[in-house]
């Protein structure tokens, strides 16, 4: 398959691996809110459809457009495709938002919509994001699914190396 | 004869009725050897036998000549014996096909036997190759036929080759379609030999080729089939590679297939083509590269521009630099105005790469653009030269675009541009060059360079700018000028405030600087440094310690400052971070002997005699630091003590260091003398008190002195011998037993385990004494001993304990009892679960490799054979919860520190019930400790974990509630992610249930452990998919 964009740039990573942890986050008594940086690391490996990089890599995500509110329950983050015709959009934020979907809590809303004015069919991908009933769908499809599976995939393993 | 004869022939009626066994074989065999008898009266015997009409009995015939040939040694048959055997062998050949094996055999060890005879050798392998029909025998018979045309080859080489064309084209012939990777690593190897031997290829040099590449990729997984093998995927790889890479004959024929092998789309094929060629370049020149030139830098420009795996662009890299390095030695016509081929290759590869780096984007291909300019000016001193003139001042050009035109992509530009400048800088560093490439740019280079470290405030460009220095120092181009004007900017930088990272850079390149132009360094840097030392100078004093010139001046002036400062509770962070220094700068890698010595003679001795004034002057009451006065009495958190601590810690790294000699026995002399006679005169210490260090009831600041023992004596050398060492261990046995100081009394113990465990002949006395102390006190009145008493002694066998384990002492068990006795102990149990820690953990001061301490190989596993049962049996008869949870502390200390291995393994299914046992606790250190071990255990037992995995997983779903501990919460739901590295089909079944528990931790109010949630429930989502 020909690739939509053959030579990506790509970007220093931002923000630290490794969060360092502040007093309050050692006390088990003490509630940690969610916030930015922890939805920012829940979605920075997913591998892009096309290239062997991640999402972080190719500034698709970036810290400072995620936004969360942890007690209205409301997470809304915004993905900058590579380049504006990029075709792969859809499946970049259905990935993104698989992964949202398995590792945050139910009470939340999440949005995940293209950052305004980077593709030209912004209002298209985002309609299609937003609707549950054709997300639900499109994961019925196996297909589809084993594609997002691939995007989620941490690279060698999140458990080290297994045996 | 005639009565051997006889006896030979009732060998051979035994042993051909099913009567004779091995040692009936030996014993002939050992009868031929010592010339009782000879080989062919054996054959002779066997005669009635060889004729039968029965095919059966004429396999048995060979079989028994076979069995006794083969336990001949090398050397016993002469060579008349060895041509009729290897006549009558080859005839056999001839026989019945059943026959070939048993004769095989045969051949296989005369064709090793010392006395052959060439000719002998030919008509082995001739007879082979008229009468064995290789391809149609077993894997075995076709093994040994490998293994017999090897050894011939090895050892009768020239009468081989005369054979000629004949000879290769029956090889040919015979390894032709082989399929087993036995017999194929062998072939490899042989091919390889014969071609290495310089064996003529005659016309059939494709026909050899093919035989052997057609194997190319080799891709061979038998794991995929469920097939154990001890023969793996990279062996046959390396050795065929050796083979195809074994001539230049060969290169019409390779090269093509490699390039061809080259554009499949199979990543290893790729990486398997690249090495391959990398591997055929050392024996390849013009005459077989130049056609093919252009292909290969193509096919390779692709792989790296468009590769999709960091493996595939190392080698397409490293392969460059090869093709490069080949090209540079390629002759030159001096006459010809024509450019050499190499500069006109080096000029193909900058066309390519140049307008890449003169884009104003910053992309990928930029990026690679860079590591192939590296890549390939690494090859040589030429390509390197002319690489640089190319490519520099492009690359200056870059680093300052900011002025011509500021565009988005700008910064990025000019640190790439910065990056491939110094990585370039570094790559010159490699050749001596007569006018070097770079001093033409130099003064432009050092100016962008200052100009970053001076003026930027990006800290990532300002380290790559000081890694630009250190290159720059390595090439040694700079001018004194120049040097001084980069020591006064690092002096700023030092001064200044700095990230860490950037600092540690800083750091170095000034220790770089100091190491090669000390001169400048003492005349421009240290001076400024010097004037006014405080805490934070302190660490970049020690990092200019990279030469001894320098190194003197600094211990002067960091042992002043020390020496000018009283011990009080203002002076301590300035004390600190002085010993911090020093200690850096005694823990130096570079530090030779004559730096060692200097440092025994002007650091160790001032700075103990120091301490020990200090210490002095303290203990008058009233005298010591506020905390003291506060109680009346000598606090724990006296000032003194952590000064105490670091000060033995710089002794210590020094004393590790010092080889055995005049001044290292000086030192030990002096230090038994002060601690043995409390001879203060040693130190040249004048006072009118008294040092008692080894009075129990002395003031506690004089007691805790002996934390320099472990620092001298039990630091050095095992060769360095201790004077009045008996007195030495017998004094402090005594203050172990008797000093109420906590401080004071675990000194002593890790002096005296220190001197017990490197002096063990000598230490036997003490160890009998400390032996029948120990019986006698558990067995009178022990239990009603205050719970700090039972602490001294408890310190104590922990400490000897550890000395006895890691030497693998025969006494060992003894004093592990007394431990695992006190497990049960009301008051102290806990700490001598703890003990089983600090027994197997590596201590810094005492008892450690750099200290040369006794540490035996396997002690830890010894350790574990020798405690297991004990703890098993002991965890089985006690009943007091308490105790249960020591002993379970303690097995869990024991398993943390155990490599991974074997032994662990194997008493898993005694481990598991008492692990699991211990997973209903409370205890949130255990809990912790004892569901790290089973994650462990999850990774590498996947086998064994199954049978118990529902039982386990219930555990972890339980734990991963434990509401008193999140580090509990967190390790139990990482078990969970953990289980899913095991078998798809054995946890398929739990993937629903795990993934719905997991749902409740995604909102756990730790983010740790909702990390540690999301992360296991995306892997069990990823279950069976």
């Amino acid at each position: 398959m020909e690739k939509d964009n053959l030579n990506p740039l790509v970007h220093l990573r931002v923000t630290p691996r490794t969060r360092i942890k502040g007093q309050e986050e050692l006390d088990n008594d003490v509630r940690d809110p969610f916030d930015r940086r922890e939805i920012f690391d829940l979605i920075r490996d997913i591998n892009d459809p096309e290239h062997p990089l991640t999402l972080e890599d190719l500034r698709v995500v970036n810290e400072n457009d995620i936004d969360v509110d942890d007690d209205q329950n409301l997470i809304k983050v915004m993905f900058t495709p590579t380049i504006p015709h990029c075709s792969m959009a859809t499946l970049i934020g259905l990935a993104i938002r698989v992964r949202l979907l398995r590792s945050l809590p139910p009470r939340f809303k999440v949005e995940v919509e293209i950052a305004p004015g980077t593709h030209q069919s912004e209002k298209a991908v985002n309609k299609q994001l937003s609707d549950k009933e054709r997300v639900a769908a499109a994961l019925e499809n196996n297909h589809l699914l084993n594609v997002v599976n691939q995007c989620l995939t941490v690279k060698g393993s999140t458990y080290g190396t297994a045996v | 004869t005639f009565r051997y004869s006889i006896k030979m022939e009732e060998f051979v009626k035994e042993c051909l009725n099913g009567d004779g066994d091995n040692k009936k074989i030996i014993n002939c065999a050992t009868r031929i050897e010592n010339q009782e008898c000879k080989i062919l009266t054996l054959v002779q015997a066997l005669g009635p036998h060889l004729t039968s009409a029965d095919t059966q009995s004429r396999i048995e015939a060979c079989k028994l000549l076979s069995n006794v040939i083969q336990k001949l040694p090398k050397d016993c048959l002469n060579q008349q014996e060895l041509a009729s055997l290897v006549e009558f062998l080859c005839n056999r050949l001839k026989d019945h096909y059943t026959l070939q094996p048993v004769v095989l055999d045969s051949l296989l060890s005369i064709s090793s036997a010392t006395n052959l005879a060439g000719e002998n050798a030919t008509f082995i392998i001739s007879s082979i190759f008229k009468e064995v029909h290789v391809q149609s025998c077993m894997q075995n018979e076709r093994l040994k036929v490998f293994q017999i045309l090897g050894t011939l080859l090895d050892a009768h080489s020239t009468t081989v080759s005369a054979i000629g064309r004949d000879f290769l084209y029956q090889y040919i012939q015979v390894i032709d379609s082989e399929q087993d990777p036995r017999n194929l690593l062998v072939i490899f190897q042989l091919t390889k030999n014969l071609i290495d031997n310089g064996f003529p290829l005659y016309d059939l040099t494709e026909e050899l080729f093919e035989v052997s590449s057609c194997y190319f990729p080799i891709d061979f997984n038998p794991a995929t089939a469920g097939k154990k093998s001890t023969i793996t995927n990279s062996d046959l790889v390396i050795a065929l590679r050796g083979v195809l890479a074994s001539t230049p004959d060969f290169a019409p024929y390779c090269i093509p297939l490699l390039m061809e092998k080259l554009d499949s789309d199979v990543e290893s094929a790729k990486i398997d083509s690249i090495e391959t060629l990398t591997a055929c370049l050392i024996c390849y020149g013009k005459n077989e590269l130049e056609t093919y030139l252009s292909t290969i830098w193509t096919s390779l420009k692709r792989e790296i521009n468009q590769s999709t795996s960091e493996d595939i662009e190392k080698h397409s890299l490293s392969l460059l630099t090869s093709l490069v390095t080949n090209l540079s030695n390629w002759p030159v016509d001096q006459k010809s105005d024509k450019t050499t081929d190499l500069s006109s290759f080096i000029n193909d590869i900058l066309e390519d790469c140049v307008p890449k780096i003169k884009s104003p984007v910053n992309d990928r291909s930029t990026w690679m653009a860079g590591h192939i300019i590296h890549a390939s000016a690494k090859a040589s001193k030429q390509a390197c030269s002319q690489i640089v003139s190319a490519v520099l001042p492009l690359l200056l050009r870059n680093t300052s675009v900011k002025e011509t035109g500021a565009t988005l992509a700008a910064p990025s530009l000019e640190q790439s541009a910065l990056d491939n400048l110094v990585k370039l800088a570094s790559v010159c560093g490699l050749f001596v060059f007569d006018t070097h490439p770079l001093e033409k740019y130099k003064a432009e280079i050092f100016k962008v360079f200052m100009k970053i470290l001076t003026e930027s405030e990006n800290d990532q460009m300002r380290c790559i700018a000081v890694a630009g220095f250190a290159a720059l120092l390595k090439l040694g181009i700079l001018t004194n000028d120049e040097l001084v004007e980069l020591a006064l900017a690092l002096y700023k930088l030092m001064t200044s405030d700095l990230n860490s990272h950037l600092r540690g850079e800083v750091f170095s390149v000034s220790g770089f600087l100091s190491a090669e132009n000390p001169g400048v360094v003492k005349a421009h840097l240290l001076p400024c440094m010097v004037n006014d030392i405080n805490e934070s100078r302190l660490d970049s004093l020690a990092a200019l310690c990279t030469h001894f010139d320098v190194m003197k001046i600094v211990l002067n002036v960091i042992m002043d400052k020390i020496k000018g400062s009283k011990i009080n509770e203002s002076t301590g962070p300035i004390l600190h971070a002085c010993l911090n220094s020093l200690e850096s700068i005694a823990s130096s890698r570079w530090l030779g002997n004559v730096e060692i010595e200097h440092m025994a003679l002007n650091l160790v001795l001032p700075l103990l005699k120091y301490c020990i004034e200090a210490t002095l002057e303290l203990s008058v009451p009233q005298h010591c630091c506020a905390n003291c006065n506060r109680d009346e009495n000598f606090s724990l958190e006296c000032a003194s003590l952590p000064i105490l601590k670091s000060a033995a810690s710089v002794i210590r790294h020094v004393a590790q260091k010092l080889k055995p000699n005049k001044s290292t026995e000086l030192v030990v002399k002096l230090v038994t003398s002060l601690y043995v006679h409390d001879d203060l005169g040693a130190f040249d210490i004048k006072t009118n008190q008294e040092f008692t260090p080894f009075n129990p009831c002395a003031s506690p600041l004089q007691t805790r002195t002996l934390c320099f023992l472990p620092a001298t004596v039990c630091a050095m050398h095992g060769a360095v011998q201790v004077p009045e060492l008996v007195e030495l261990e017998s004094k402090l046995l005594n203050i172990c037993l008797n000093c109420r100081d906590q401080p004071s009394y675990v000194f002593a113990a890790k002096a005296l385990a220190g001197m017990i465990n490197k002096f063990q002949k000598q230490s036997v006395p003490i160890l009998d004494k400390l032996k029948t102390h120990l019986a006698t006190i558990f067995h009178t009145g022990w239990d009603t001993w205050p719970s700090d008493d039972k602490m001294m002694v408890l310190t104590l066998v922990i400490w000897v304990s550890k000395a006895l384990v890691i030497s693998n002492h025969p006494e060992t068990l003894v004093f592990v009892k007394h431990l695992l006795f006190m497990l049960g102990d009301s008051g102290v149990g806990a700490v001598a679960a703890a003990g089983f820690d600090i027994v197997l953990r590596e201590s810094k001061e005492v008892l450690c490799t750099s200290s040369h301490a006794v540490i035996k190989l396997m002690h830890k596993q010894r350790f574990f054979l020798l405690v297991m049962p004990e703890i098993l049996s002991m965890f089985k008869s006690s009943v007091d919860g308490k105790h249960k949870a020591n002993i379970l502390t303690a097995l869990s200390h024991l398993i943390g520190h155990l490599p991974k291995q074997v032994v662990l393994m194997q008493h898993f299914n005694d481990l598991l019930p008492l692990l699991v046992q211990a997973l209903h606790t409370e205890d949130p250190a255990l809990l912790k400790s004892v569901l790290f071990t089973l994650c462990c255990f999850i990774q590498d037992s996947s086998e064994a974990i199954l049978p118990h995995l529902e039982s386990l997983l219930k555990h972890f779903q339980r734990l991963s509630k434990f509401q008193n501990n999140m580090a509990v919460r967190a390790k139990a739901i990482e078990c969970i992610g953990v289980v899913t590295l095991l078998p798809t089909i054995d946890i398929l079944p739990y993937k629903k249930e795990v993934v719905s528990h997991l749902m409740a931790a995604l909102d756990d109010r730790k983010r740790d452990v909702r990390t540690e949630a999301s992360k296991a429930r995306s892997e069990w989502y990823l279950v069976g998919t």
